[in-house]
């Protein structure tokens, strides 16, 4: 429907013109001048650096873990039918971010630039599996997120254990940087290393959107209509673990993020599940984007992390849909 | 014309018998409904036959094909299956939940085909829902809702629509519009098979009554010949009188 499409274009503009603008802040400012000539390849060798090698990687790291969260959560609140479900709530961050760790520690790390990803991966794979395997078994979408809450803590407590026994100082920084969450020092190597698993789940969800919008009529009312319950789980959950992992594998543990960003774009998009994947994905880029920003700029002894920031707007954010929540209990 | 044929069918999960050796057949151009107390297996049985549970033994066929051949969409096109609870995810729109009836036809908002249009808007017609499409679902009344739902079967164009307790929780008016709106679909050719516990509404709509207890069929033919006293003492444990077309249940046997 054309509401969809405008609203699509619109946030594509705005995608856009926030990455270009995040090459314009910074602690040296550059003018838009400066900005544009760099971006076509006549800037100055400093200007070249900044924008190339620190600016523009940083941005399209948080893009593209924003828009890897947001379409996360648009998807799985689709299939598990609450507003509620995102993979941080569910436990899905906090796997994947444990088994970045665990490879971290084990310097598992230095055999290939793959290690990071496919750990970050198998990590979210085996909690989404979890997950839908207990959301066969047990109706209540609060059993789940009570699930997802214990599977988030065991994790955490398992990565505190690493911390625990983390053979250095060094060591103990870089995994807590993971669990706190960041893309600052991020590269366009980190990006083309997690790049193949975010394009391949991007696609995989994008298939699954009539599915979704199906199960609004509850999942008998949907296999009444015709569609495969099993497949659409399945694709689901392999969507959600390959982009949760590879977003955590880029920026460590980012919550909430996949959260608020459906629930704005819901109401725009008439409710419809199907319409509200691709929004979601781009606004939650957005959104990523512009907290990274402010976490650059703001002034501070020592930088702010982008996981804490979310984490700090999220988790009201949270609180408060869940009061609102109408549909928690279906 | 299709016909939609369950033979021996049985479900057995691990402690109970739920469907035990139940043949059963619809086709175009009747109304069945089903009459059972609750437990009896009415609800297993709609599932067993539209191939959504798998039976331990038996099989169903569509058209002299087994159903579990097709795959959920070309099932979902020849049969509309309309369960029992009915929930609603989203506050969505009464036009978005007739389209999702396209479903199985490949279809979604936003990317509908002419015979899409055509098959929505005579849903929502029949229906009487004209006023009410582009009105939020969670603001309309449990009648208004049931219509919402009967319109989102009938877009499905099927030749078989199954109905696990249309009416229920709904007032006598409102029951009697969902039982027209359903005889109707099968005046223009369908077929349908409904689970109902109001007697009389059965015995007004129904061409065949088909009696379940405790997971099998006791009797299967028209009202005429299948609504009798001993038959209501057998299948529901009450007393009861029946005049012309009218029951009048007097009490529990027991």
């Amino acid at each position: 429907m054309t509401l969809g499409r405008h609203l699509t274009t619109f946030l594509l503009i705005a995608s856009l013109l926030t990455l270009f603008m995040a090459c314009l802040l910074g602690a040296t400012p550059l003018g838009p001048d400066r900005v544009v000539q760099t971006l076509f390849g006549a800037g100055t060798p400093g200007d070249t650096v900044v924008i190339w090698q620190i600016r523009m990687p940083r941005a399209l790291a948080a893009y593209a873990v924003g828009a890897a969260l947001g379409l996360s959560g648009a998807a799985l609140q689709g299939l598990l039918r609450n507003p509620l479900a995102e993979p941080g709530v569910l436990g899905v961050t906090a796997s994947a971010a444990l088994g970045a760790t665990f490879a971290l520690y084990y310097g598992l790390v230095s055999f290939s630039a793959w290690v990071l990803p496919v750990a970050a991966i198998s990590g979210a794979l085996i909690a989404t599996i979890i997950i839908a395997i207990a959301a066969i078994k047990v109706q209540s979408v609060i059993t789940l997120i009570l699930i997802g809450v214990g599977l988030s803590s065991f994790s955490a407590a398992l990565m505190s254990l690493l911390m625990n026994l983390a053979p250095n100082p060094f060591a103990l920084s870089d995994m807590l940087n993971w669990m706190l969450g960041s893309v600052a020092n991020r590269s366009l190597d980190d990006l083309y290393f997690a790049g193949p698993f975010l394009a391949i789940g991007f696609v995989i969800l994008l298939a699954t959107r009539d599915g979704l919008s199906a199960l609004t009529l509850g999942e008998e009312g949907a296999s009444g209509i015709g569609l495969d319950l099993r497949r659409q789980r399945i694709f689901v959950i392999i969507g959600t673990g390959l982009l949760t992992g590879a977003a955590v594998s880029i920026a460590g543990a980012i919550g909430f993020i996949g959260i608020i960003v459906p629930h704005i774009i819901r109401p725009m998009v008439r409710h419809d599940p199907a319409r509200s994947l691709l929004p979601s994905a781009l606004l939650a880029g957005i959104g990523l984007v512009l907290a990274d920003i402010l976490v650059r700029t703001v002034p501070s002894t020592s930088e702010l992390k982008l996981g804490v920031v979310m984490a700090l707007i999220g988790a009201p954010a949270f609180v408060w849909i869940a009061m609102r929540g109408r549909t928690l209990d279906d | 014309m299709t016909k939609l044929v369950a033979s021996n069918l049985s479900v057995q999960t691990k402690k109970t018998c739920l469907l035990d050796d139940v043949s059963i057949s619809v086709q175009s151009g009747e109304l069945a409904v089903l009459l059972g107390p609750n437990g009896a297996g009415k609800t297993t049985l709609l599932r067993a036959i539209t191939g959504l549970l798998k039976p331990s033994s038996g099989g169903v066929t569509l058209d002299t094909r087994p159903i579990d051949a097709l795959s959920p969409k070309r099932r979902a096109q020849k049969i509309a299956y309309l369960p029992q609870t009915r929930p609603l995810a989203w506050p969505s729109r009464v036009i978005d939940v007739v389209t999702l009836g396209r479903f199985a036809h490949g279809s979604a908002i936003g990317s509908l085909s002419d015979d899409d249009q055509v098959a929505i808007n005579a849903a929502i017609q029949a229906c009487d829902l004209t006023t009410l499409q582009h009105r939020r679902c969670d603001t309309l009344s449990g009648g208004e809702l049931a219509r919402v739902h009967c319109a989102r079967s009938f877009a499905a164009q099927t030749s078989l629509l199954i109905a696990d307790e249309p009416v229920a929780a709904l007032d006598p008016k409102h029951q009697f519009k969902i039982m027209d709106l359903i005889k109707n679909y099968v005046a223009n050719g369908g077929g349908a098979l409904v689970v109902l516990h109001d007697i009389r509404l059965a015995a007004t709509y129904a061409d065949r009554l088909i009696w379940m207890k405790a997971g099998s069929i006791t009797a299967d033919g028209p009202p005429d010949t299948t609504l009798t006293v001993q038959q209501m003492a057998d299948t529901f444990g009450v007393k009861a009188r029946i005049e012309n077309q009218n029951v009048i249940i007097a009490g529990s046997i027991d």
